[in-house]
Parts: structure tokens; C-alpha cells; sequence
């Protein structure tokens, strides 16, 4: 009789409830075949016509650095071009090729490494399952948090860890060993994904506008009110961290402070370590919202634009929401399609490197996204390159077209509230980033922060439920008449603005849906 | 009881028809978007019923008390082989039931947990 003990059965929930699990379901690709050595002649003269065709469109680029193993897996195409071929990823699994690869790979992220281990030596097939790379990132973060040392790959960073004895420096057995006839869309996909390099022309679109030394009255009336993205030059001249911030000033600076990573927090000297060496689909982002608590000093070698001053968050002190983060991360990193929280517009300079950037307005949803009816989750399901070879290609069609640039050192991008943007770092890079509430902005954040589902959608405080009434007092002390003088502006303007759409006149997203509640 | 509130139909692999009410169907996204009958051609009337039964037990877990619940949910894995907790496991994962879903898998990982090589080729069922 098969039995499983509670102790044993909640064990593993709670492992699983920790980490927040995204579904990566993986959308279908047009990928280029690659030619298996076994087709014979004519079939194989037919197959490369074919994909010199496909590789004019079609075609990608691996890292140039060497990928990462792919263990020879293939991309389930493939197996419908070698008739008679068995796929070993089904014949490997037993009675559990039944189950998608999703959730084969949910099973096996609740094992240990031992248990990984002995079911790596069943079949090829568990083989390849288990050397995916997510399920050891989990192991590494889940046991050693932040405080590991990347080598190679998460599996070797387990094991090196946890089985010193085990000699890494040994060629094939950590290298990794090819099989043959395994064919699987989702792995190979994770694998692909991992190690594409951006398309030269997903990077060539660049329709920004771009403004140097305007005065802030020129950027509020072209830009802030009409809610329109514009991206800044020279107003970070005076920055100490333009020419100071590089790995080795910022190592010795900040030495053992924890900044925090993903679900962890790290040195930076370790996150570089890692960062150099790491090929995978979504690397871990340094995001850090207190970074000059931790180092006063980095706080001090930065000042907000002159255009993003006025910032009435400030009127809560120390109760504000997170506000300014340090973002540091390797090419490839980045955020997938989101929207800013508690409404908040934001602005992100770049100090080294940069960042390619896809704006959408307020009302248009990217392709491949999905915002829940309530606005709880505003993300976006796939990995920002899967967005790119799956979804890109799509808005070259629209009439709405995507607002797109490379933002490069030394230069500043304006996010009006509202809009949906997805950012990926070309290179290395190193930025920071402040949300902040003007007084064109007002209403829109006490609008937010008072929806009845507050609790889930108000970002970055632990005091979600009371942040209106706190923000909402702090402002008519600090400001007293504020808000009423603003009401009656925003219903002069009300009057007298015709509805125009969207394209003729980029208007705030709540423009046509004020509501006075106070 | 009341049963009042729509019924849903599910429809097995082998044909046969099964009804919910709306409040056991909460539990499953895929039920409750569903407009007529949900037909099931991956699902045997067998495991159907099963997760109907799981559904019908968690559909009143604010009427139970958690350590209760808990060993219900064990007993329903227990009397499963491995074969059948996959199945659910396909099941649950169409239906949208995670709860469901996450229960069968720990239960195989459990399985899986202590087994040798030799002792895992047997628990898959290779041949």
C-alpha cells in the first residue's frame, strides 16, 4: 500500500507556497529546424531549401560566448521530419510521459538533490529533466539564499556547495551529455531563450521623443500633463555617479552590504560573480529600494531632475511607499510588460550600459499580455526575449505602434502613469529609477490607493489599507487647499476640453473619470 | 441543502455524463467559464468521479476543520496508485483545480522520495 505521511505531504506544500511560482506556459515558436544528421539526402536537400528561407525571417542568434547545454534536445518539429522516430522523452518517463513537461518539471521541483540525483541515472530522459537549470536555481536560493557562489551553472553551484568532495573541475559529467531523440518544445524553448541574443531588428525602432535642456515649465505642458513618454538628455551632467560608479568603486564602496536580488539579497561583489557568468531566460535583477539607506554615499552621488522635483509622496516621510531603486543587472536582464504601482509616474536614468525600451499607452494592452478584470495583476505571463520572438513581430502591423528607444548612459526616460513598459539591458548596466506624484498626478494616486481592493493593488508600503487616509491628511496639512484648488482646475479644464482621442492629443488615462469623493 | 445556482455537465472520454452544482464547480475556473457541456475526451469516467468527490469534499472546507480536511485529502491520495494519481494529476492540471493538482504531485514526489533506481522503474511502470 502506497502511503505518504502528513509531515512529509505539507513539507513539500510549504517548500512550494514559499516560492512565488510564475507558470511559464510556453508559446508555440515559429523556430528555425535544425538539420538532424540521421534524414537522408533528398529529404535533407528538400529541409534546406526550406530553412534558407526560414533563416532569412526566421533565423537566431546564439550568445556569442558559448551557450549554455542544451543536452541535444530538440525542438518537437523536428520529430515530425524523422518518421519512425521514436521520441525518448516519452519512452524515458514510464507512466509519466503522459503529463506535459510543465508538469513533469512541477514534480521534480519538489525533490531534493539526492533524489534528483538517483532519478538522473533511471533514463535519458529523467537525465535531461533533471539537469534543468531552473530547478537547481530554486535548490541554491532556496538553501543558501544570497550567500552562494556562482560556478558555471546552478547545478555545479549546488553541488559544489553541498558535495565539496565532488570534483567539478572533471570534463564530461558536469559538462553535460547529449542524447539523441528527445524532442520537447518547452525545453528547448527554456534553452533557446536562454541564450538568444536580441534581434538587430527588434532594437531598430526608436520613435522617442527626445529633448535637451527644455525648462520644466516646456516638460510639464509637452510632456507631464499630456501623460506622453519623452526621454531626456544632459540633466545628468552634474551626477558624481556618471563618472564614478563603476564595478570596482561600487565593490569597495558598498563591500559586504546585502542589496536585494530577486527573492534574495546579495553582496555585490557576489552578484557579480554571477551576473558575468549566468546564460538563462529571466537572470536574477539587483533591485534595491534602500539603497541609500544601506550607503548613504550612493544616495549622495545622484539628484532628482530637475523636472521630477515636486513629488508629494514626500509628504508622508518615512510612510511612503518605496520610491527610488538602484537596478543593476546583466544583458538580458530586465522587466517583462508592466504598470507602475499606486499610479505613481516614474523616471529611470541610466549611469552605465542600456536598456532598450517598449512603451504602450494606458489603453492599449500589449500583445501577449493579460491584466486580470481587477486590476490585481498587471504582468505579463511569458519571458521578456519569448515576448520578443513570439509578440514583437505583431505590433510592426498596428496603427498603434509601441513607443521604443535605447536609453544610454547619461541619459533619462519619462514613464507617465499609466503605461505599460518592458525594459531589457543590452549590456551590463547599472540605473536608478524614482516613482514619484506631481500635482497633475494627484488625483490619479488618490483614485488608486482608495479602490475597494487597495489592500492587494497598493505596492510598496506594508500600510496598504490606510495609505489614503494618511496621504490624503499629509497633503492638506502640508499644502493646505491644495486638493480643492486643483478640483476646480481639473473641472475648468473638463469644461472646456472637447473628447479627442487618444492619438490626437495624449490625454491622462482617468481624464474622462475624475471622481470627486473626498 | 439547497442545490439552488446552475448545474454544470461534464461529459467522460467514455461518454458518460456527469452534473455539478455550481458551488462544487467554484473550485475549477474551466467549470465555472464553461457554457454547455464541458466534454473531457482525456478523462476516464473514473477519474472524473474522483475529482468530482474531491471537489464536492472541498467545496464545504469552511464547514470542516483543517486537520480533518487534511487527512481526507491523505486518505483520497492513499488509495490511489500511480498510475491514477497522474491521471488526476492531467486532469486537475485541464480543469484548473491547482489545490488538486498540487496534492497529487506532492504525493507522487513523496513516492518518489526514498525509492532506488530499480525501485523507481518499477513505480513508472517501465517495461
Amino acid at each position: 500500500m502506497l502511503s505518504c505521511s502528513i509531515t512529509l505531504l505539507s513539507q513539500t506544500l510549504k517548500r512550494k507556497g514559499k516560492r512565488k511560482r510564475k507558470t511559464k506556459t510556453k508559446n508555440k515558436i515559429r523556430t528555425k529546424l535544425k538539420i538532424n544528421k540521421n534524414v537522408c539526402k533528398k529529404q535533407k536537400s528538400i529541409a534546406k531549401n526550406q530553412q534558407l528561407e526560414e533563416e532569412e525571417e526566421e533565423g537566431f542568434n546564439l550568445k556569442c560566448s558559448a551557450p549554455s547545454n542544451s543536452h541535444g534536445v530538440q525542438p518537437l518539429g523536428n520529430l515530425y521530419l524523422n518518421p519512425g522516430s521514436v521520441n525518448s522523452r516519452n519512452t524515458g518517463l514510464g507512466n509519466l510521459q503522459i503529463l506535459s513537461d510543465e508538469l513533469v518539471l512541477e514534480i521534480l521541483g519538489l525533490l531534493e538533490c539526492p533524489q534528483l540525483g538517483v532519478l538522473a541515472t533511471v533514463s535519458k530522459s529523467f537525465y535531461v529533466f533533471t539537469c534543468h537549470e531552473p530547478l537547481w536555481r530554486n535548490l541554491v536560493l532556496d538553501y543558501l539564499r544570497g550567500g552562494f557562489s556562482y560556478n558555471g551553472s546552478w547545478k555545479v553551484t549546488y553541488i559544489t556547495n553541498f558535495y565539496p568532495s565532488f570534483d567539478v573541475s572533471r570534463g564530461t559529467p558536469f559538462s553535460g551529455l547529449r542524447v539523441r531523440d528527445f524532442y520537447s518544445d518547452y525545453l528547448f524553448q527554456s534553452w533557446l531563450c536562454a541564450n538568444l541574443e536580441m534581434k538587430p531588428e527588434w532594437l531598430e525602432r526608436d520613435n522617442i521623443d527626445r529633448k535637451r535642456g527644455i525648462s520644466v515649465d516646456d516638460f510639464v505642458m509637452n510632456f507631464e500633463e499630456p501623460n506622453k513618454p519623452v526621454l531626456l538628455e544632459g540633466c545628468m551632467d552634474d551626477w558624481d555617479a556618471l563618472g564614478k560608479w563603476d564595478r570596482d568603486y561600487l565593490i569597495n564602496l558598498c563591500s559586504d552590504v546585502q542589496f536585494s536580488v530577486g527573492p534574495v539579497k546579495m553582496r555585490l561583489k557576489d552578484y557579480f560573480n554571477y551576473s558575468d557568468q549566468v546564460k538563462e531566460e529571466r537572470p536574477l535583477y539587483l533591485f534595491d529600494p534602500k539603497f541609500a539607506e544601506k550607503v548613504p554615499t550612493l544616495g549622495s552621488e545622484y539628484e532628482v531632475p530637475v523636472y521630477f522635483r515636486e513629488d508629494l509622496f514626500n509628504v508622508l516621510g518615512n510612510e511612503r511607499p518605496d520610491y527610488r531603486w538602484i537596478i543593476i543587472g546583466p544583458a538580458g536582464s530586465g522587466s517583462s510588460f508592466h504598470i507602475d504601482p499606486n499610479s505613481t509616474s516614474a523616471w529611470n536614468a541610466v549611469i552605465r550600459g542600456s536598456k532598450k525600451w517598449i512603451l504602450f499607452p494606458p489603453d492599449v494592452v500589449p500583445p501577449g499580455v493579460h491584466p486580470s478584470p481587477d486590476g490585481a495583476e498587471v504582468a505579463c505571463p511569458v519571458s521578456i526575449v519569448e515576448w520578443f520572438m513570439n509578440f514583437y513581430g505583431a505590433t510592426k502591423n498596428w496603427k498603434k505602434k509601441p513607443i521604443e528607444c535605447i536609453c544610454k548612459a547619461g541619459e533619462v526616460i519619462f514613464v507617465p502613469n499609466g503605461w505599460w513598459h518592458l525594459v531589457i539591458n543590452l549590456e551590463e548596466s547599472i540605473a536608478i529609477t524614482q516613482n514619484y506624484v506631481s500635482r497633475r498626478n494627484l488625483f490619479n494616486v488618490l483614485d488608486f490607493l482608495k479602490k475597494p481592493n487597495a489592500s492587494e493593488l497598493v505596492s510598496g508600503t506594508r500600510d496598504r489599507i490606510n495609505l489614503y487616509e494618511k496621504f490624503k491628511n499629509a497633503i492638506e496639512a502640508s499644502f493646505p487647499g491644495m486638493i480643492d484648488e486643483l478640483m476646480l482646475k481639473a473641472e475648468e479644464k473638463k469644461a472646456q476640453e472637447k473628447k479627442l482621442s487618444f492619438w490626437d492629443s495624449v490625454t491622462d488615462w482617468k481624464a474622462g473619470a475624475f471622481k470627486f469623493s473626498f | 441543502m439547497s442545490s439552488s445556482g446552475r448545474k454544470i455537465i461534464l461529459k467522460s472520454s467514455e461518454g458518460e455524463l456527469f452534473e455539478v452544482d455550481e458551488a462544487v464547480a467554484l473550485l475549477s475556473p474551466t467549470m465555472m467559464e464553461a457554457d454547455n457541456v464541458i466534454s473531457l475526451p482525456k478523462v476516464t469516467s473514473e477519474i472524473l468521479e474522483k475529482v468530482i468527490d474531491y471537489c464536492k469534499k472541498h467545496a464545504e472546507a469552511y464547514e470542516t476543520d483543517a486537520d480533518e480536511l487534511q487527512s481526507w485529502d491523505l486518505d483520497f491520495v492513499n488509495h490511489s496508485d500511480s498510475g491514477t494519481l497522474l491521471d488526476l494529476i492531467a486532469a486537475a492540471h485541464d480543469l484548473k483545480i491547482e489545490c488538486l493538482v498540487d496534492l497529487a504531485c506532492s504525493t507522487i514526489a513523496g513516492h518518489i522520495e526514498n525509492k532506488t533506481r530499480e525501485e523507481i522503474f518499477e513505480y513508472f511502470g517501465y517495461n
